[in-house]
């Protein structure tokens, strides 16, 4: 299996990733709780793009490949935006803390880890590559 | 007590309307107030941080938040972020 989509850096753009991972899910054979949480992964990444990567006003394209290699579902998410690192640069979650206690952001980052069985970050020819990877 | 009603997916889209259906229900935060998310399909962090603020400013002004309903994909959202321990869910 290999797909790819191409994206604009507009956040009407998130129902069709929705579409994007449903159909991978489908041809896969996945359920529809690997679904739900495929679909939250990369929504967080996506969101990331739309909202940081580009400066305002300006309209960009981007992609997401999907492939299997063996029993791993890999996506990459590349963006030629300004360089960052989504995982050197999210605050440490503790989900132990109170309400009071827990702080407002880094829980894009933090879920991307917690369903993804690995999580990696280049950057290479003026591209961020976040590779995310599942075993299914 | 106040109930507001959410449905649909809670994605960045859906995060505005969500945002002003809560300020439009002109809650007085130290009430009791219930999210009632029986149709709320999906979760994204941005919506956790939408509770997460709500839940923040009704309990400082000696109210309380209630979330009913979650569907069990959504509440695994909860689980997996240590939110289950922060919020008053109802079945």
């Amino acid at each position: 299996m290999e797909k790819q989509l191409t994206l604009v850096n507009k956040i009407e753009q998130i129902p069709q990733l929705a579409e994007f991972v449903e159909q991978i899910c489908e041809e896969l054979g996945l359920d529809v709780a690997m679904n739900f949480n495929l679909n939250l992964v990369l929504e967080e990444a996506v969101t990331n793009v739309i909202m940081y990567a580009f400066p305002q006003g300006e309209e960009h394209t981007f992609t997401l490949k999907a492939w299997t290699e063996g029993n791993k579902l890999v996506f990459e998410l590349r963006d030629q935006g300004k360089p960052f690192n989504p995982i050197e640069s999210a605050p440490e979650v503790d989900t132990t803390l109170s309400a009071d206690e827990r702080e407002i952001g880094g829980l894009g980052i933090f879920l991307i880890q917690k369903i993804m069985d690995e999580v990696s970050y280049q950057y290479e020819g003026q591209s961020n590559i976040l590779t995310m990877v599942k075993v299914i | 007590m106040k109930t507001i009603y959410i449905d649909g997916p809670l994605d960045a889209i859906h995060l505005d309307e969500v945002k002003n259906k809560i300020a439009e229900a002109n809650t007085h935060l130290g009430d009791i107030i219930t999210l009632d998310c029986t149709d709320m399909s999906y979760i994204c962090s941005s919506g956790l941080r939408v509770f997460l603020q709500m839940h923040k400013d009704v309990t400082s002004a000696g109210g309380k938040l209630i979330i009913k309903g979650l569907q069990p994909l959504v509440k695994n959202v909860f689980d997996m972020t240590g939110f289950s321990q922060v919020f008053n869910f109802e079945a």
